[in-house]
């Protein structure tokens, strides 16, 4: 549920500095990281889907890091059809997801969403809400005892192994190992998304993979570039002299849109929420050294009046514009939203949108990053009694996980040629009609392993690589990934709650520093020391 | 409304039934289905509303259960296991977020009671005195309209001013003048929050009570002037007691809305100042309630809030009757 604060409180209702901080690091949400093989629940590694990558579209820009997303200059030319034959043939599939965009036409007057239903040989009959109102509505559904065939199941649940158990189907027979060959592109999705559909051991749903780099601090090269400054600052130091070039407050222009927590914790070397050493001992990262220099350094910064000064404020829809705007230099988000920048910025001049790394507190030192969730959520199936119906369902989930390259993406993705989309080169461009339908949010129920494409902008492809390549680098597994903890799950969000509070009083400067040490000493005698040692316990069955 | 106020007051002899009634039961029930039978296309047309408000308002009551056990969504209610009072634990508890959330209300409340509530009426009076027909009708409206936004743009709109980046610090920054803060202050959130329920709501809130004014009998003005009264005079001792009935009713019904002070308002504005000076009851509900999936702990709170609403309604009911107000409902 922790999660599920987070995102809500970082992207909505309050737009807190706390969520960039503590608990913006803290999402659960079981995520990849390399070192890992095993994953949740006592399952061993034999329990996930074979991994078998589709390599029929080279592409342009490929890495050494497997983490690192493939980048495309270009629509591979000609595409090609990864299915052969339609998916589906009995009633309606209904599915229930979120969007983080704006609502989509209905199906009949969506020629993209009936473009997919005639590929489908269905109706895929989608309902989404909001991404922020998503729980109530996961709530209420759950309770409701009217399930869709297909549910995306966002952040952990209290008692989450009971309910997918009471509620859900288990698909491990049918994707286990081998078994997931029958879906060739679930079998393309990465491992370490599959861990997050983890629970005692069984496999519960199909993941919407994302990158590993997680949290972007989006930065407008444009503008830097045009001060002379450096895209990479090598320190704090550096940093701050750079934020104070970039503030004129007398032209209503500041570097940063929100307090930059996030960075400054990586600055002074705390990477994710919690950490664990050899020994399988976790410490919660909120109670290191670092923690709290990060916040000293969080409130110099804001009072070196960098911060725009209604950030704390401002919803982050708001401070997006601001950074498109030139109001700000800067803002914090998921990387996933990285593409829809290229859109808003079409009309400036110049436009360059890169990724800046957090610099290290003192030139040359170590620099680190935070791990991003490897899956945004998963999409579990009701249960069935037919055993049919499950695989027309999953046989549904292959389809929309069909690659980036093939003709099923392009149909997912930008509808019926001429009519929602037009072909630029190799490139399909999506019409004025186009864009407003292809929000149907499809690919919140699954999607292809994450790609780096932008048309006609080799630029933006490369800033996006580099940004992966240099950021997974640094990026520290997050040790809880994959790990379930009924008290964190249950407990934990009211606890975490009351510490954010804290966290985003210091940092509005209505409290001192010098209470976070007490707050998180409070934090965790009321629920941290027992996540601590459901986590311990988890770790210990999964490495011992 | 007009009833209310002008209805004659029950008589105690009124009030008693006769011995005569109370012996012969069968005669009144023959007088009900007369009167039913009289009644019946009255009574058909009020079945609807009556049925909307049991199965809307009366039958989701039940689910005030869910505050004694430990509600988990994907078990029915009935599957959920008991826990007793242990979800009022954090009433009495003691907890400091708790404590300072339940202050922070109380004194937003008392706040808007005594300074924010009668406004409205402050406004129907000065309205009352505006001559020109279409002035007032004009006025009026522009009056009503805030009402008619949401408190996300009423939100914005503040901070689209008043903002440390408003259109107003700009202005003095541009004009090398000091600037003010007033949004993100704690010290001035309920200042704050207070003036966007004057703005938004004051206008709205004078309808009530310039109809009530509009029912008083002219010839009563008539003859306190012939009498020498001025207008202070005619105000005093026409207006406001004419008007008295509708007052007390109005704060009776505000009172039971005492422990509700605005959760969208509020939340949307917490991320500026802080939860200490901004946590109120209902933001704490959801922040630690519903948020955190404690569905239990919150329907406590919630059903803590009902109960001491319905005794702040009663209470204050029962005051007005010892001033020989009229009240929400007859003695």
């Amino acid at each position: 549920m922790t999660g599920t604060v987070s995102r809500r409180r970082f992207l909505g209702i309050t737009g807190t500095l706390g969520a960039m901080g503590l608990v913006a690091a803290c999402s659960p949400t079981p995520g990849g990281s390399p070192p890992r093989p095993a994953a949740t629940g006592g399952g061993g590694a034999a329990l996930l889907p074979t991994y078998q990558p589709f390599d029929t579209f080279p592409p342009d820009l490929t890495s050494g890091n497997p983490g690192v997303s493939p980048g495309y200059f270009t629509y591979p030319d000609p595409p090609t059809a990864v299915t052969s034959r339609v998916p589906a043939s009995g009633g309606p599939i209904r599915a229930l997801t979120f969007t983080y965009d704006p609502v989509a036409p209905e199906m009949s007057n969506n020629a993209l969403w009936q473009s997919i239903n005639e590929a489908l040989g269905t109706d895929l009959d989608l309902e989404y809400t909001p991404a922020a109102e998503y729980d109530a509505r996961f709530a209420t559904t759950i309770a409701g005892n009217d399930l869709p065939d297909v549910v995306a199941v966002k952040g952990q649940q209290q008692q989450m192994p009971k309910m997918l158990a009471a509620k859900f189907s288990d698909l491990t027979e049918l994707l286990s190992g081998d078994a997931v060959l029958d879906y060739p592109h679930l079998a393309a999705l990465p491992t370490p998304s599959w861990r997050s559909t983890v629970y005692d051991g069984r496999i519960w749903g199909v993941p919407v993979p994302r990158s590993l780099i997680g949290t972007v601090l989006y930065t407008r090269a444009d503008i830097l570039e045009r001060a002379g400054l450096s895209l990479q600052p090598g320190s704090l130091e550096e940093f701050t002299e750079m934020a104070k070039a970039l503030t004129d407050e007398r032209e209503g222009r500041w570097a940063f849109g929100q307090t930059p927590l996030t960075v400054l914790l990586e600055t002074n070397g705390v990477a994710n929420t919690w950490s664990v050493d050899d020994a399988g001992v976790f410490t919660f990262n909120g109670r290191l050294p670092g923690y709290e220099q990060a916040l000293a350094d969080a409130v110099a910064l804001n009072d070196l009046g960098v911060v725009h000064p209604d950030g704390n404020a401002a919803q982050n829809t708001q401070r997006n514009e601001w950074m498109m705007a030139g109001t700000t230099a800067f803002q914090i988000g998921n990387y996933a939203g990285w593409p829809k920048f290229y859109l808003q910025g079409a009309g400036i001049d110049g436009f360059r949108l890169t990724g800046m790394l957090s610099p290290a507190r003192e030139e040359g030192g170590t620099m680190v990053r935070t791990a991003g969730p490897a899956a945004s959520h998963f999409s579990a199936v009701a249960a069935q009694d037919d055993p049919e119906r499950l695989a027309e369902i999953l046989r549904v989930l292959d389809w929309l996980a069909a690659p980036f390259g093939s003709t099923e993406y392009i149909t997912r993705r930008f509808g019926k040629e001429g009519e929602t989309f037009t072909l630029d080169g190799p490139d399909p461009v999506l019409t004025p009609e186009g864009v407003n339908q292809a929000t149907l949010p499809v690919r919140y129920i699954t999607e292809n392993s994450p790609v780096i494409f932008e048309s006609q902008n080799e630029r933006a492809v490369r800033d996006q690589f580099d940004h992966q390549e240099a950021g997974l680098e640094l990026t520290v597994p997050n040790p809880t990934e994959g790990l379930y903890s009924e008290a964190a799950a249950s407990e934990g969000a009211s606890a975490l709650q009351a510490l954010t509070a804290t966290e985003q009083e210091i940092l509005l400067g209505n409290q001192p520093v010098a209470d976070w040490a007490a707050a998180v000493e409070s934090y965790m005698s009321a629920v941290g020391n027992k996540i601590k040692a459901e986590y311990e316990e988890a770790w210990a069955q999964l490495d011992g | 409304m007009s009833q209310l106020v002008d209805r004659p007051r029950r008589t105690s002899a009124q009030k008693d039934p006769s011995p005569g009634a109370t012996t012969r039961p069968p005669r009144l029930s023959r007088q009900t289905l007369a009167r039913w039978r009289r009644d019946r296309l009255l009574l058909l047309l009020a079945a609807p509303g009556l049925v909307v408000v049991l199965l809307f308002h009366y039958v989701p009551l039940l689910g005030n259960v869910v505050a004694f056990k430990e509600y988990l969504p994907f078990l029915t209610i009935a599957e959920s296991p008991w826990v007793g009072w242990e979800n009022f634990r954090v009433i009495f508890s003691g907890d400091p977020l708790f404590v300072n959330a339940l202050t922070n209300t109380l004194i937003i409340t008392l706040i808007q009671v005594l300074f924010v509530f009668p406004l409205p009426l402050a406004l129907a009076l000065l309205l009352n005195e505006v001559i020109s027909e279409r002035l007032k009708r004009t006025v009026q409206s522009i009056l009503y309209l805030p009402h008619f936004l949401s408190w996300v743009i009423v939100v914005a709109l503040f901070q689209q001013i008043l903002g440390n980046a408003g259109m107003v610090n700009t202005f003095l920054r541009g004009h090398d003048l000091p600037t003010f803060s007033i949004i993100g202050v704690p010290e001035l959130f309920e200042v704050l929050i207070s003036s966007q329920v004057i703005w938004k709501d004051t206008g709205w809130g004078t309808i009530i009570f310039l109809a009530a004014i509009s029912r008083v009998d002219t010839s009563l003005y008539e003859a306190a002037a012939m009498d020498g009264a001025g207008a202070a005079r005619r105000l005093w001792h026409v207006t406001l007691p004419a008007i008295r009935s509708v007052f007390v009713l109005l704060l009776i019904l505000r009172l039971g809305d005492a422990l509700t002070v605005g959760f969208e308002q509020i939340i949307l504005q917490q991320g500026a100042v802080g939860v200490t000076a901004s946590e109120v009851l209902d933001t704490y509900v959801y922040n630690h309630g519903i948020v955190g999936g404690n569905w239990g702990q919150a329907a406590a709170v919630g059903l803590t809030k009902g109960v001491i609403s319905v005794l702040l309604v009663l209470g204050a009911n029962k005051l007005a009757h010892r001033f020989g107000e009229r009240g929400v409902y007859h003695k």
